[in-house]
């Protein structure tokens, strides 16, 4: 880390030309900023907007907290695949700490960090993932010697703004399931306990979608303030809707058609997971409309044929059992209606005609072919003869 | 010697079929000046239908046998099955050309048709099946081309191809490899369409290897019928070889299929009594369980007139399966959606001369070229 910091106050290269030097060209630029403008729900000019943000800012340094965490959301982040995501990610922002992926190591990195807090105070960006433990002083997390709840009271008072990346940081998560032993806390509740004032936005997930992680950083960039955030501190754009209204197995939902046993013949055709305890009723994530590592339709959990767990939901992932079904309090309408299934799963009547007529031209064929093929013997001889 | 003055032209067969391609010609234009909605009964939610099923997956699944002749021939010089090698590939010529033609017909924009070869979108499984389409196209007439050359005299071109034509052969292998196999994953972009019965992830490889049953069936069928139709005598011991390689096939391709059953949609599934599940039933008995029993008998193999039975049972089955992928294993999904298919007549008339189209074009190669060198001396 401190290479980088180095090389890049020697030579005072635009974003751009070092992503040229990267491999990355300015259309595969253009193009990642107008997908993460997408994703914001934004116009598509505003790619540009966003693009013009990145390539001119010097890049904002942001300083990375990690407590009770499974690193989840660093490896889910890692692997967004975009364009050389890591290359970008890594340009675009200044990664000043992150435990996961730091250089050095001990002493070293903490003294770095306590000096870009320094050098950067009321400025940086800080991340969290893990939830905090407060029991017994919070004493079940320490980095460095010192409790990741002073250190996080200490790194979220200078910091411009915070971001609770992943639901234990955003609501306490797995950490604070029954009977919570650590005392497992958001981070937005340890920094209201010390009345600190510092904007907080919730990105819960297990793990969270990277690309609503990296959407609301743009907007930070570009707009220079926080996207627009629910009561809970989730930005709009990803958590505005219900897993329930985007799903693709939404219209199975309104006819009725459930799977109700893993491997069951409705489980098989796809029908709605309701009936394993699927969350999507009451769960608020864009999971069913963003999808997972760029692979196409059907890469998220639910997707797949697993019943969704409400990983994003305080109140519902980890607390609620997993097979338990939802308790729909929102009823809402699908976002879109798929195609109408006006009629019984019955295969229409020109189909079956056209399939009755080839059916008959080749049990037909064939029954001709073998009664007048296989009795006949006589063709040999006469081919002998020949 | 390059005239088969026995062939005639003028029959009763031919002047029907050489009416049906006129009709189906004037069918062409029209559409091409009309658009698709006019011509043929497809919608949104049936945007393949007769032309894919039977002139494209068919017509590509017929050709196989010229890939596998001319491998056995010119790559592993099997001397054995020379005398069929011509008429094979030329047979995939006009399997070849007939799929092109249909896809050309096919799509929307008839005439972008060649936007893929300057426009490469690698990612793109329609770019696959439309590069090797025209490639193996072109290598296929290469393959031909000695016959044009000895008919035209021209000696130093039939020398050049000659000389290249290992590589040709070769390379033409792997593009058809790649190709049959392709068409089977263009269908893997479909799986909440396709009906389980036949949507697997190894789709492309089943497609494979039933165009190679196809193939080795295919030449089997043609080599009789054209002995019968041109009155020369075929020779028993590349026919009872083709039958074994059939055979070997068949099984390979019966362990595919029943290894997908039971690990996809389930062996309860065929049995349910279904629209689909008869199809699936239909097609496995005819083209892969009857071929299957009658070729595991000695005396099957050994008889002309038995072989030329389970060539028809092979190449129904071969042709049906492909229908019941493009067709009627989307058939529920569309239904259920609202809509209905029944090829028109003009689709209909088209496929119609497609075939009346490889026929009369085999028919004229095998009069005024050496398509049967051994036959004739």
């Amino acid at each position: 880390m401190n290479d980088q910091k180095a090389d890049t106050s020697q030579e005072p290269v635009s974003t751009l030309d070092r992503l040229r030097e990267q491999g990355v060209s300015r259309r595969d630029f253009l193009k990642f900023c107008t997908g993460v403008a997408v994703a914001l729900g934004l116009p598509l000019g505003m790619g540009e907007a966003i693009a013009e943000a990145v390539a001119n800012q010097k890049r904002p340094p942001v300083l990375w907290l990690s407590a009770q965490e499974c690193t989840g959301c660093t490896e889910s982040l890692l692997r967004s695949n975009h364009p050389t995501f890591e290359k970008l990610i890594l340009e675009l922002i200044s990664l000043e700490y992150h435990e996961t992926l730091l250089a050095g190591c001990g002493k070293q990195a903490e003294d770095w960090r306590v000096k870009s807090m320094k050098e950067n105070k009321g400025r940086y960006i800080l991340v969290v993932d893990g939830s905090i433990p407060v029991k017994d002083n919070g004493i079940y997390c320490k980095i460095g010697g010192k409790t990741a709840q002073s250190l996080l009271e200490e790194m979220g008072a200078q910091a411009a703004a915070v971001i609770a990346i992943g639901s234990c940081a955003s609501w306490g998560g797995i950490p604070s399931a029954d009977p919570n032993p650590t005392g497992a806390t958001s981070a937005h509740e340890v920094l209201k306990m010390k009345g600190i004032t510092t904007p907080v936005v919730n990105i819960p997930g297990c793990p969270p979608n990277p690309y609503n992680f990296l959407s609301t950083v743009l907007h930070l960039l570009t707009f220079r303030k926080l996207p627009e955030l629910d009561e809970q501190a989730r930005p709009k754009f990803a958590y505005g809707r219900l897993i329930h209204e985007n799903c693709e197995r939404r219209p199975h939902f309104d006819s009725g058609r459930f799977a109700v046993q893993f491997g069951d013949e409705g489980h098989r055709k796809g029908y709605c997971l309701y009936k394993l305890g699927c969350k999507g009723p009451e769960t608020f994530a864009n999971c069913p409309s963003i999808l997972y590592n760029d692979v196409g339709a059907g890469a998220w959990p639910v997707g797949t044929g697993h019943p969704c767990f409400g990983c994003t939901e305080k109140g519902v992932g980890f607390t609620v059992p997993l097979h338990y079904p939802a308790r729909p309090k929102y009823i809402t309408p699908p976002t879109f209606f798929t195609e109408a299934y006006p009629g019984k799963p019955e295969v229409a009547p020109g189909t079956k005609a056209l399939a009755a007529g080839v059916a008959g031209a080749v049990i037909g064929a064939a029954g001709a072919a073998m009664l007048t093929g296989l009795g006949k013997k006589d063709d040999e001889n006469k081919d002998k003869e020949e | 010697m390059t005239k088969n003055n026995d062939i005639k032209m003028m029959t009763p067969t031919t002047i029907v079929l050489f009416i049906i391609l006129v009709a189906g010609a004037v069918t062409a234009v029209y559409r091409m000046l009309f658009g698709l909605g006019a011509a043929t009964n497809l919608n949104d939610l049936w945007p393949w239908g007769f032309w894919i099923g039977v002139d494209v997956l068919g017509g590509v699944a017929m050709a196989a046998g010229g890939f596998i002749i001319a491998g056995a021939v010119y790559i592993l010089n099997w001397k054995k099955y020379k005398v069929i090698v011509r008429p094979a590939i030329l047979n995939a010529f006009f399997g070849y050309l007939l799929a092109a033609v249909s896809i050309f017909l096919d799509i929307g924009r008839s005439f972008r048709i060649w936007h893929p070869m300057v426009m490469w979108q690698v990612s793109s499984i329609m770019f696959i099946v439309s590069i090797h389409v025209v490639l193996y196209t072109t290598t296929l007439a290469t393959e031909s081309s000695p016959m044009i050359f000895e008919k035209l005299g021209m000696k130093k071109a039939l020398g050049f191809v000659n000389r290249i034509m290992a590589p040709v052969v070769l390379f033409g292998v792997l593009l058809s490899t790649l190709h049959q196999s392709s068409l089977g994953a263009v269908y893997l972009i479909i799986p909440t369409k396709l009906s389980p019965l036949w949507y697997s992830n190894k789709l492309p490889y089943m497609f494979l290897v039933s165009a190679v049953m196809m193939g080795l069936s295919m030449v089997s069928f043609e080599t009789i019928l054209s002995a019968r139709v041109f009155k020369h005598k075929p020779h028993m011991e590349v026919l009872k070889g083709l039958a074994r390689g059939t055979l070997i096939v068949i099984c390979v391709y019966l362990a595919l299929k029943v290894f997908d059953l039971i690990s996809g949609a389930g062996i309860s599934a065929v049995f349910n009594g279904s629209f689909t599940s008869n199809m699936w039933l239909l097609e496995m008995v005819a083209g892969v369980i009857l071929p299957l029993v009658l070729l595991s008998m000695k005396s099957t193999r050994n008889r002309l007139n038995s072989i030329f039975v389970v060539n028809i049972l092979v190449i129904l089955g071969v042709l049906l399966n492909r229908l019941n992928v493009g067709i009627f294993g989307v058939a529920e999904y569309a239904s259920m959606a609202g809509s209905d298919y029944f090829p028109s007549w003009m689709e209909l008339i088209v496929t119609a001369a497609m075939i009346a189209f490889a026929v009369l074009g085999f028919k004229v190669c095998a009069k005024y070229l050496d398509l049967y060198p051994e036959t004739q001396h």
